[in-house]
């Protein structure tokens, strides 16, 4: 029961979320959305490697070849 | 106890869910995926246990393992296409949802067809027609 990629991945939408705030501010909205971005993707990789482990041991366990 | 963990991951992942809502509605939706998977992925050893003992007492009273292994099959894709519709309608896409779900449909129909041409051959021969 590895909690802590829940905790990773709240982790970097925080952060995201903040650094999107902060660059707001100071004006920058287009490196806000590059932040954004980068947050997503960084969190999309953890989840394709949850889901790519996932669907192994679906496969395995209900012998879907 | 197992399902206190699960309870515990289930509380955690939602309280970040909405959190994060509010800021980043794409963040909140991956934590809820990867809280999913993390459920299911801990309740694996159970699963494979079960189907493990429903084989083992197949082939103790003779049923024919090949449905046992149509009927695994069938929970499997079944269980594989609710979590994705239920994915998708967690983000509103409520329209995909219904597209995943009739593909389930479709899979464990084509996958079932092989049994009830089994069954009807055994009707056929039990009832003696022709």
């Amino acid at each position: 029961m590895d909690i802590d990629l829940v905790f990773k991945i709240a982790g970097i939408g925080i952060l995201v979320a903040v650094i999107t705030q902060l660059l707001k501010q100071t004006g920058r909205d287009d490196i806000a959305m590059i932040a954004a971005i980068a947050g997503l993707v960084i969190a999309l990789m953890m989840i394709t490697n949850l889901i790519a482990d996932l669907f192994d041991s679906v496969r395995r366990v209900f012998e879907l070849h | 106890m197992f399902v206190f963990k699960t309870i515990a991951l289930a509380i955690i992942a939602t309280v970040f869910c909405v959190l994060i809502k509010s800021y980043k509605p794409e963040m909140a939706l991956q934590i809820s995926i990867a809280a999913g998977i993390l459920i299911i992925l801990s309740a694996i050893e159970q699963i494979t246990g079960i189907s493990k003992a429903i084989s083992k007492m197949a082939e103790e009273y003779g049923i024919n393992i090949t449905y046992i292994t149509v009927i695994l099959k069938a929970i499997g894709i079944a269980y594989l296409t609710q979590f994705a519709a239920q994915i998708c309608k967690d983000a509103g896409e409520t329209a995909i949802a219904g597209k995943v779900e009739l593909i389930g449909r479709v899979l464990i129909l084509a996958m079932a067809l092989p049994l009830v041409t089994v069954l009807l051959k055994m009707i056929q021969s039990i009832v003696g027609t022709g």
